[in-house]
């Protein structure tokens, strides 16, 4: 495992998307003495599945498994990451979470912390969530936009094979192996998502699948 | 902001059936005529007649399509799109509109992503300076239309007086004044009496030598701060 690189991992099948995200990585500050690494996972099986194969490929300690329409605009975010990570109990970052999962397991509706950029096709907004002190919050789940780690977890392709869930079953995967997953406290958005609209067609046998499969430790 | 503050109440399984019940049932009424309306929307734009051009601009004003389309992402691109045109063919000016860039959906949407790009590069500084060569480009050679960009910016930038005012001083300092006053016009309609946006059209007025047409608009400022006051002092008003 090499302790000075950083790897970024993005599972796409756009390469318009592809790009542009591309064009954001290469603006980003590499902090001395690291190199950087990108792997694009083409038209994955699933998100899980893509995630596995990017992981495996590289010997970087650190990972940024990010979705294509996520453009990073925090120039400083490599640095930021590896200040967080200095704390070794914390094994997983992401830009929006939950401090305690809702009892349906919809993230949206518990009380989420963040800071992002969103666009709904009709318009952009900054996500009002929940306001906090001190460099950064602990959750118990964090969205899939964008999840940064330094341990290895398996991502749990064996379970969901879309492209919802993978996110909040791999906050449970590094809950359950005793790592602390935080969200940064951001003065301004470290990144945009150009999420467009939500497609729910598979969220919910999803959820059905996580409900089953975790016993959720709601409450930090 | 949007707020997610509000969402509690609606963590129950009751809600999620209620949730699953509404997407199974615009699934079976709605879902199953998507593929049908896409393959149609695509025939008119790839046929480009009047005729054609007609028969989506009316499927576009059909508030009840709207209504049930409008969180596809696809129709949901269109909709702008097709604001946009609307707006473009009232516009006897222009030769070229929205719909040129594109003979379907997907080719329309990855134009539109295009632009919103570019407006993100200047936004987040990201290859900004050629982000804003580019677009000085196409609305050069009328790849895009000060409408396009002025609907582009208002759903995709976050501080769009900001862009507004960056991309006008961009084509200003390129020599397309008409174009710079054209979107800060734009601007105007839509953040009413802001300051900053009244000042740089009068600077642009004073330039030309408009110097009443300047002062009418500075004159429109009701809360003048210190960007007037320089302003009035750059043209000798002070």
């Amino acid at each position: 495992m090499n302790k000075n690189k950083i790897c970024f991992i993005m599972c796409t099948n756009n390469t318009q998307y592809a790009s542009e995200c591309q064009r954001y990585l290469n603006s980003l500050i590499i902090p001395i003495d690291y190199h950087i690494d990108f792997l694009a996972i083409l038209d994955a099986d699933s998100i899980a599945a893509g995630y596995n194969e990017g992981m495996n490929a590289t010997d970087a300690k650190y990972k940024i498994y990010l979705h294509q329409d996520v453009f990073i605009i925090n120039k400083n975010l490599l640095i930021d990451i590896l200040n967080i990570f200095k704390d070794i109990t914390i094994g997983m970052i992401g830009m929006v979470g939950c401090k305690e999962l809702p009892k349906t397991g919809v993230m949206w509706y518990g009380e989420r912390v963040g800071n992002i950029y969103s666009n709904h096709i009709y318009n952009s907004y900054q996500s009002d969530l929940l306001p906090f002190e001190g460099q950064y919050c602990e959750v118990n789940a964090i969205d899939g936009l964008m999840l940064i780690t330094q341990y290895d977890l398996p991502w749990r392709d064996d379970l969901f094979k879309d492209w919802d869930y993978y996110d909040i079953s791999q906050s449970c995967e590094f809950i359950n192996a005793g790592y602390k997953i935080v969200v940064p406290n951001m003065k301004s958005p470290w990144c945009i998502h150009d999420d467009g609209m939500v497609d729910l067609n598979n969220y919910y046998q999803n959820r059905e699948i996580f409900l089953k499969t975790y016993k959720i430790n709601r409450a930090l | 902001m949007n707020s997610s503050h509000n969402f509690t109440n609606l963590d129950s399984e009751e809600n999620i059936n209620n949730e699953i019940n509404e997407l199974n049932d615009w699934n079976e009424k709605y879902g199953i005529y998507l593929s049908a309306y896409t393959n149609r929307i695509n025939m008119l734009l790839l046929e480009h007649s009047n005729i054609a051009l007609n028969e989506l601009s009316n499927l576009f004003y059909d508030k009840q399509f709207i209504q049930q389309y409008k969180s596809i992402p696809s129709i949901a691109y269109m909709i702008v799109i097709m604001t946009i045109y609307k707006d473009e063919s009232g516009d006897s000016d222009l030769t070229q509109t929205i719909l040129d860039n594109g003979n379907n959906i997907d080719e329309l949407i990855s134009h539109f992503k295009e632009i919103k790009f570019l407006l993100w590069n200047i936004e987040f500084d990201v290859d900004k300076s050629d982000a804003l060569v580019i677009l000085n480009e196409y609305i050069a050679n009328g790849h895009i239309t000060i409408t396009e960009l002025t609907y582009i910016i208002q759903s995709t930038s976050i501080n769009r007086v900001e862009i507004f005012l960056n991309i006008s001083r961009f084509l200003r300092f390129n020599n397309n004044t008409k174009g710079a006053l054209s979107l800060l016009s734009n601007a105007n309609t839509i953040f009413f009496v802001n300051e900053l946006i009244l000042c740089e059209i009068a600077d642009i007025y004073f330039q030309c030598g408009c110097n009443e047409v300047a002062l009418k608009f500075l004159n429109m400022i009701e809360n003048k701060s210190e960007c007037t006051s320089c302003l009035k002092n750059k043209w000798g008003l002070i």
